[in-house]
């Protein structure tokens, strides 16, 4: 009798122990075979209704080509200080709307864009806070709500939105704007806070902080898993907002066609809505474009060529140039081995290229 | 529907409900697996559900009258009223370009009750011989139609115009229909058996249409035996998840190894002039092991999908690529086709009762037509007359007697069978060849290509994806066993397990690409 006690203890200890053991066996799987980037992205849910950087965080990303530590303020502004709302006297503020290629995943904070611009305007002479409002996975939607409702409490003298391709799959993925029947911008949804409710309640535990920081398992299953579920909102919602032309080709392809039409009329309507906005609180507006490279030395610009007219109203800022200009064979301007942000030296030519258009506007003054 | 999509996981977990709740209920599970079967089918197309019913019906009454039953008037006017009534409802849906094919079902019947009375006037012998040629002309006519005819017009018309007449090609628009091939042969070999009377005719007729249209094998095979398949229709079944580890290692095949060499294999194929040597060597390597992961994870998801509802179904691949001859790898490569073809081709044709010559003969139309069931295209052909030609071959060096008979030193003996591998395996490649470059000047490509350096970089990615496939398949030579989970440690199958698992979640394609043999 006690033998077999014995016996059917060992048995549970078996399957009590499989579990464990197939989370270790994943992780030794993944790192052997499939390797993949650790990038935590901690984000919260703001009062208004889009996402915001979750307020006093401290964590790492890690790459096979970098180690950053991310740090973020009472305000969830990547930022080793705080910002009052009130603008100290003589000093002008940028306010920068972005997603996490603004924000600086995968580079240190004295390499990212916002760190670089403040530091080179201060090198000319000019009394400027760069204060960084990007927040990972964002869109024009999202930056748009983000400048009314947070942005503008800083009394900011510019606004700089960046635009980056994948905006126009997010702005319809977020459904927070939309086209009416007469062609003009419409609020659809107060909210869209994917996944927040989880995340929160995940984060306040270390053991998940811990694993979502050195997991390469735990990396891989949550990005499959983001992918597939932003893949299946994105078709739905684009279902829902765009009917198919009737120009031929499948019915998915007549979707996606007229989508990509939907897509570029709704980022327009976003952006000339965020410089009404700005300008009407006294605000200059500015666009600043982010090139896709598709090698190491060949970049293209990915949102459509809107007209001059349009480019000139807007302040759209194209930097192209100088990534080709800057590019070589050796010299990586986004990096590689994890999800495709900007390098220091990408960042590096990106601020160098926005400070000497933005000195050149002459809307600041020494 | 495919095996690897989630649809086919809501419509397996429904119907696993389902037949657990019927589990001690033979004819209402029968049923239900004919309804899931159709339902399955329909999910593709619903209108070519219309082409399996009408096989059935007419197989299920020819085969009764092979066995010299008549069937009654009240049985035969039910069956032609269910011929009626599922083709209205099927063909509703699209009533305007589809309501010809009612007509057509109409017409069929009414001439199907024309020559059946005729049939019975018939004596017992001739009756039997009438039956066979009719059914033979019904499903290799379908079959014919939906895969052949455009290949046939197009070649015709080239050829007249080779000969100097100009003869414009009638090609119809025809989509083919999908495991017509498959579930064509199964009925054929079915009713042969019966004409040869080696097996009885089926008694139940819902039994006998869950056996033409059971879901796991439908679409890509194995090709099924009526005696084997059908009589498992007569007991009930209790769902097991015994065939889960199987369902999941064809899955493993498919979506990792056969999806991911996938894209390499298309981008030389497409433009071979552009790649080196060694490029097109592992491309055709790496497609010998994407069309067999392709393929038998294909089987092995079947088999699996069957064992699971607690049927059996054939093996269909036995470690083909460690075929030392051609015989042997015919008798390892799909199986359930080349035996089909062997019974009722080859041996119908004489097999090699009548001297050597008429054997080599027998063996080229065989694989001749082997080929030309794979799709209609000269390269099949070619293929076909390729390892027909090595068949005929080998059979004449003796090889495989040599093999019988041959004594020595054990070490000597597998040194030989090592060297005859590595040369069938070779062949099969250049007959991989031929299958894949769909036109003979992609070939001509690959043989000129083919003469430069080499270097082993092409091959380092298709490795990584094949090497575990190599590595189960010796565990599978050192257990003897097809399933060696089944006899391993705990701890070495857990570890397994694990692996497999892993790379369904982490390395599976993110580009699925459709199962090759749904083609043919």
């Amino acid at each position: 009798m006690d033998r077999m006690g014995h016996v059917a203890g060992k048995k549970w200890l078996f399957w009590i122990m499989v579990p464990f053991y197939a989370l270790l066996f994943g992780e030794i799987f993944v790192r052997l075979l499939t390797p993949v980037a650790v990038i935590p992205r901690y984000v919260t849910g703001a009062a208004y209704g889009v996402r915001v950087g979750m307020p006093n965080m401290k964590f790492w990303q890690t790459t096979s080509e970098a180690r950053v530590q991310i740090r973020t303020n009472s305000r969830g502004i990547r930022a080793d200080r705080e910002y009052s709302y009130s603008k100290p006297p003589g000093t002008c503020r940028i306010v920068v709307f972005g997603d996490s290629l603004l924000v600086g995943y995968e580079v240190n904070l004295e390499d990212s864009f916002v760190y670089l611009l403040e530091k080179k305007l201060g090198a000319a002479g000019y009394r400027c806070e760069v204060i960084n409002l990007a927040v990972s996975g964002f869109g024009t939607a999202e930056m748009l709500v983000t400048l009314r409702e947070e942005g503008l409490k800083y009394h900011p003298d510019v606004v700089l939105f960046s635009s980056h391709v994948t905006d126009l799959d997010d702005n319809v993925r977020s459904s927070l704007y939309t086209i009416d029947d007469h062609g003009k911008l419409l609020r659809k949804n107060a909210v869209f806070l994917p996944g927040i409710k989880m995340s929160d309640e995940l984060s306040r535990y270390w053991i998940y902080r811990w694993v979502a920081e050195n997991s390469q398992l735990y990396s891989s299953m949550r990005e499959h898993a983001a992918f597939f579920l932003k893949a299946q909102l994105l078709r739905y919602n684009k279902r829902k907002q765009v009917a198919p032309d009737s120009t031929g080709g499948t019915e998915r392809e007549a979707g996606d066609r007229q989508a990509a039409g939907f897509q570029e009329r709704l980022n327009l309507l976003l952006l000339e809505e965020a410089r009404q906005v700005s300008e009407s609180s006294q605000s200059r507006f500015c666009v600043l474009e982010i090139p896709f490279n598709q090698t190491r030395t060949t970049f293209v610009r990915m949102l459509p060529d809107y007209d001059v007219q349009t480019r000139e109203a807007l302040h759209i800022f194209n930097p192209l140039g100088s990534f080709e200009a800057a590019a070589a064979p050796t010299r990586k301007l986004f990096l590689e081995k994890g999800h495709g942000h900007l390098s220091p030296q990408g960042n590096e030519v990106l601020a160098a290229f926005f400070f000497s258009n933005l000195v050149a506007t002459g809307w600041l003054h020494r | 529907m495919l095996f690897n999509s989630y649809i086919f996981a809501v419509f397996f977990g429904i119907f696993l409900v389902l037949y657990w709740l019927l589990r001690r209920r033979r004819v209402p599970q029968t049923a239900l697996i004919l309804l899931g079967s159709y339902f399955f089918y329909g999910w593709w197309d619903e209108r070519f559900l219309i082409l399996i019913i009408i096989s059935t019906v007419t197989d299920y009454v020819v085969m009764l009258g092979l066995d010299n039953r008549r069937l009654s008037l009240r049985r035969g006017l039910a069956f032609s009223a269910y011929l009626v009534i599922v083709s209205i409802a099927l063909m509703i849906p699209r009533w305007s370009a589809t309501a010809w094919a009612l007509w057509f079902v109409v017409a069929y019947v009414a001439v199907a009750w024309c020559i059946y009375p005729c049939l019975f006037r018939l004596s017992e012998g001739a009756r039997r011989k009438a039956l066979l040629i009719y059914i033979l002309c019904v499903d290799l006519g379908v079959l014919g139609v939906f895969k052949y005819f455009n290949f046939f017009a197009d070649s015709f018309a080239k050829g007249a115009a080779a000969l100097g007449w100009n003869v414009d090609a009638v090609t119809l628009n025809i989509v083919l229909p999908v495991g017509i091939s498959f579930y064509t042969f199964q009925t054929i070999g079915f009713c042969i058996d019966v004409y040869r009377r080696k097996t009885l005719p089926p008694k139940d007729f819902v039994q006998f249409s869950a056996y033409v249209a059971f879901f796991p094998q439908l679409v890509a095979g194995p090709i099924e035996r009526g005696g084997h398949l059908l009589p498992q229709f007569s007991v009930p079944h209790s769902p097991t998840l015994a065939g889960g580890w199987l369902f999941l290692w064809g899955l493993y095949k498919k979506i990792v190894i056969a999806d991911n060499l996938a894209p390499f294999v298309q981008s030389v194929f497409s433009n071979p002039s552009g790649a080196s040597s060694a490029e097109l060597i592992a491309a055709v390597v790496a497609f010998a092991f994407q069309i067999y992961c392709d393929f038998s994870g294909y089987s092995d998801m079947a088999r699996g999908i069957a064992r699971m509802l607690g049927f059996d179904i054939l093996l269909n691949f036995n470690l083909p690529y460690l075929a030392r001859t051609p015989s042997e790898f015919w008798a390892r490569w799909h199986i359930s086709l080349s035996t089909w073809l062997r019974d009722y081709l080859y041996v119908s044709l004489g097999g090699n009762r009548r001297g050597a010559l008429l054997t080599y003969r027998n063996l080229m139309i065989t694989m001749l037509l082997g080929g030309l069931w794979h799709g209609a295209a000269w390269t099949f052909i070619l293929w076909g007359a390729f390892h027909g030609a090595i068949l005929v071959v080998y059979r004449k060096l003796g090889v495989d007697a040599w093999l019988e008979r041959r004594q020595g030193h054990a070490a000597i003996r597998r040194l030989q069978d090592v060297v005859l591998t590595g040369i069938m395996f070779c062949l099969v490649c250049a007959g991989w060849l031929l299958f894949r470059a769909g036109d003979m000047h992609t070939v001509a490509s690959f043989v000129r290509g083919m003469n430069g350096p080499l270097s082993l970089e092409p091959f380092r990615d298709p490795l990584f994806y094949i090497a575990p496939l190599l590595a189960f398949q010796a565990l599978q030579l050192c257990t003897k066993n097809l399933e060696p989970l089944r006899v391993l440690p705990g701890f070495i199958r857990l570890n397994i397990q694990l692996f497999i698992l892993c790379s369904l979640l982490l390395l599976a394609s993110s580009t699925p690409q459709e199962f090759i043999y749904f083609a043919f």
